[in-house]
């Protein structure tokens, strides 16, 4: 193989490695109403189960700053590979998952390795096409990501046809090795390309003892997730899951031997000499770029999270414990704006978006993406709680109408781009997605069965599709060159900031608005003539049911009108006629 | 698997914490007074503690219902003597789960239905449910099945109970369907495999009934466990 095609191929592999990621995002859409019934969550109460969702776009954007500039100081296979290991972590931690807290955390170690997946093959793509020649295979990564999110829930749709929601986890964990295996002995091959910085220790002896240790960590800590009965029944092995206080989980003989083994893994990859995972370089690497800027947005987006995630809507939108987490989230934001007011090396560089239409599209991509979780969230969920109860691929192909006419809105948006002004397009586009919602939101129990469903499906994909282009094109035409390729990415970023404020907020403010405004359902013995259960009260029930999904597509053809007006208002400025279209249809 | 990794561990530290923490608890020997009863007499021993206590915690689950089948998916909460029920109700209807927090007392079901704000008086066999109130004492309680099972052979000596700290001795048996239908009014099956497990103090702890427990429908698993013995709690109407 030449070098140029071995390249050629990690490239590839990079980018499968990205649609999977990108997968992810969208693979539990189908399996969430098994998740929170294995976590003991109603399915009534959404908002709670908002962060395995949230949790996931948390690490992939509070990553994708901190990691963009990793792949420069470190190199990109290195990144690449310790992206899918943390990502197979992730993928581990959420199968074996036992509670709410264990499938976030795990969600979230996802998507800190899918976040950083992306940056790296984008840098990737950077060394191996001169500027010149970028434009296509860029453009194939940022495809290839979309069809991720296609064939995500249909992905997760047939694996929940044949098996449970933590298969799909299970297989992510396989296919996440395989990738890193793949990918690390295609670089050891190569090594010219894109070289690992500092991994030329790699062939020596590996370190045994850390080894051992991982093992022992990944052992005892596995055994304390999934408690096998055999041992735990067993009168003197069962002895190392009994807690020495309280009775969680970790303080018990089994739980302790796991987090001092993985304290120990830590120590020793900081010290050996030869360590399986440079801990000190990435340290090192993590420091210089901007940690403290990458923890406190981290820190203010995971409050914007918890303070909707532990609302109780019947009777207010955030409990006291919200507020906290609230404020939290407020002290971060202004310390990480006066972070990056201080920094040397900004996250966003000084500037960079100041014009109107720049950051006016990171404004609308927020809302874009606060309505855009809603359908995708929202569309399978009402259709399992409607029409297809026990089958997960009735209701991801309902999904699917929505997805098709999202890339034909995306072509037909990049073509408009270039003839009318984008700040229309947009503003079309979205108003279209609104439309779209509306109608959603008078869905009643059966209409999914009937072909009209098809007229707002397909009408808010197009929508979605329309305004892609036009947003890419006012933020490329009004930065500087050498700032387009963080410009678009912060389109994106900001895009999956609201997607994970939208699935909170929606959800909790849709079901508070329900509460206060809908009149008590009557009693039953009313209804059924002084029995308590008949035909009428069960659909009234149900009817209840979706009631709150109709309310968060209400809530999300809101966001989209807010997108509509800000395009109008913001985007006049922007001079995108001359652009090329394939640098419009970038879409992340 | 176990005794191998300890091995390895010989030359780290974190032997010594696997050694402390398993010293620390000791072993237990399981010499206990049961062995001179026979394993009816410890079934019916445990229908007295449990019929005698002034209250416990209950959790009733199933890994599943059958699909199609419109029941009860779970039931978690406090039971007393009164006899009453303060917990939550799992029900699933035409496919959809529905959580109910309920409180049953002096006869009566109060539900707060899902997205509903206020309480009401519910019959739980409209649901295919028993009056929870009823699930451990009395001509509708789990208790009723100790006596009836038949067969009752005495199993192994395994580990549970609240935070596995507790030796418990299985007993096996089965339960005729009629015994059954007084608790689980929906039942179909002519017999129940039953499993049970209890304590050295004539607890019982867990019980896991396996059948036919809904009309044309296929085999499944109900496990119940009984914690907390003793549990007084004033549970009053909403």
């Amino acid at each position: 193989m030449s070098s140029a095609r071995q390249t050629q191929v990690l490239l590839a592999l990079a980018s499968v490695a990205v649609a999977f990621a990108a997968a992810d995002t969208y693979v539990v859409v189908l399996a969430l109403p098994d998740m929170m019934a294995s976590v003991g969550i109603p399915v009534v109460q959404l908002q709670r189960a908002a962060p395995i969702i949230s949790g996931f776009l948390l690490g992939y954007v509070a990553m994708l700053p901190l990691i963009g500039r990793i792949a420069d100081l470190r190199g990109r296979v290195p990144v690449l590979l310790m992206a899918l290991v943390v990502f197979a972590l992730g993928s581990l931690v959420t199968a074996l998952a036992y509670d709410m807290t264990t499938i976030v955390v795990g969600r979230f170690l996802q998507g800190v390795g899918g976040g950083g997946l992306v940056p790296a093959t984008l840098a990737l793509v950077a060394d191996l096409y001169p500027r010149e020649r970028r434009g296509v295979p860029l453009g194939i990564v940022s495809a290839v990501q979309e069809i991720g999110s296609v064939v995500g829930p249909l992905f997760g749709a047939v694996v929940l046809s044949v098996g449970d929601w933590r298969a799909i986890f299970l297989i992510n964990l396989a296919v996440g090795l395989v990738l890193a295996a793949a990918l690390r002995t295609l670089a050891e091959r190569a090594p010219d390309s894109a070289a690992p910085l500092g991994s030329g220790a790699r062939s020596a002896w590996p370190d045994v003892v850390g080894g051992l240790l991982l093992v022992l960590t990944l052992a005892a800590g596995g055994l304390v997730f999934v408690r096998p009965s055999q041992l735990m029944q067993d009168l003197t092995w069962g002895q190392v899951f009994i807690p020495f206080t309280g009775d969680g989980r970790w303080l018990t003989p089994l739980g302790v031997v796991a987090m001092a083994t993985a304290v120990l893994f830590v120590i020793r990859c900081g010290t050996a000499r030869r360590p399986l995972v440079d801990l000190r370089g990435w340290g090192r690497s993590m420091v210089e770029a901007d940690l403290p800027g990458a923890l406190l947005l981290a820190v203010a987006l995971s409050g914007v999270i918890l303070a909707f995630a532990t609302a109780d809507p019947k009777i207010q939108v955030f409990s006291d414990q919200g507020l906290w987490y609230l404020a939290g989230s407020a002290v971060a934001t202004v310390l990480f704006l006066r972070h990056q007011r201080l920094s040397a090396a900004p996250l966003v560089p000084r500037g960079a978006i100041r014009r109107t239409p720049a950051w006016g599209s990171l404004l609308v991509s927020f809302f874009v993406g606060a309505a855009l979780i809603a359908a995708l969230i929202d569309i399978p969920l009402f259709a399992r709680t409607t029409v297809y109860p026990d089958s997960q691929l009735q209701a991801a192909l309902v999904l699917v109408r929505f997805l098709v006419a999202l890339p034909v809105g995306a072509v037909v948006g990049g073509y408009l781009t270039r003839r009318v002004p984008v700040g229309v397009v947009t503003a079309v586009g979205m108003v279209l997605a609104a439309i779209g919602f509306v109608l959603m939101s008078r869905w009643g129990l059966t209409t999914l069965e009937e072909a009209s469903a098809s007229i707002s499906l397909v009408m808010g994909g197009f929508g979605f599709g329309l305004a892609l282009a036009p947003v890419n094109a006012a933020v490329l035409a009004s930065t500087d060159d050498e700032v387009h390729g963080l410009a678009t990415a912060l389109v994106v970023v900001s895009r999956m900031v609201g997607m994970l404020v939208g699935i909170s907020a929606l959800t909790t403010i849709g079901l508070r608005r329900y509460y206060t405004e809908q009149v008590d359902i009557p009693p039953a013995r009313d209804v059924c003539g002084g029995k308590t259960r008949c035909r009428e009260f069960t659909l009234l029930l149900k009817e209840a049911g979706i009631a709150q999904e109709q309310t968060v597509f209400l809530g999300a053809a809101l966001c989209a009108l807010v997108a509509a007006a800000l395009a109008l208002a913001l985007f006049r400025t922007a001079v995108t006629r001359d652009l090329a279209a394939s640098d419009v249809l970038r879409l992340r | 698997m176990f005794r191998h990794l300890s091995r390895r561990l010989a030359v780290g530290p974190a032997a010594l914490l696997l050694a402390l923490a398993l010293t620390a608890c000791g072993g237990g020997d399981d010499g206990s007074a049961e062995d001179t009863l026979t394993p009816e007499e410890v079934l019916a021993q445990a229908k007295t503690t449990l019929d005698e206590t002034s209250g416990l915690s209950i959790a009733l689950t199933t890994p599943g219902l059958p699909d199609g089948v419109q029941g009860i998916a779970s039931a978690t909460g406090v039971i007393t003597d009164a006899p009453a029920f303060d917990g939550d109700l799992e029900v699933v209807l035409s496919g959809t789960t529905f959580s109910v927090p309920v409180i049953a007392v002096d006869d009566i079901v109060n539900a707060q239905l899902p997205l509903t704000t206020g309480w009401q008086d519910i019959d739980p066999e409209d649901y295919n449910a028993p009056d929870p109130a009823g699930l451990v004492t009395g001509e509708t309680g789990f208790s009723g099945l100790l006596p009836a099972t038949t067969e009752v052979a005495e199993g192994e000596s395994v580990r549970g109970g609240n935070n596995n700290e507790e030796i418990l001795t299985t007993y096996t048996g089965s339960v005729p369907g009629t015994a059954m239908a007084k608790v689980i009014p929906s039942t179909a099956g002519d017999t129940f495999a039953a499993t049970y497990e209890i304590t050295e103090d004539g607890e019982l702890r867990e019980a896991t009934f396996v059948g036919v427990f809904y009309p044309a429908s296929e085999e499944m698993t109900y496990t119940v466990t009984f914690e907390n013995y003793g549990t007084q709690k004033e549970i009053t109407a909403p």
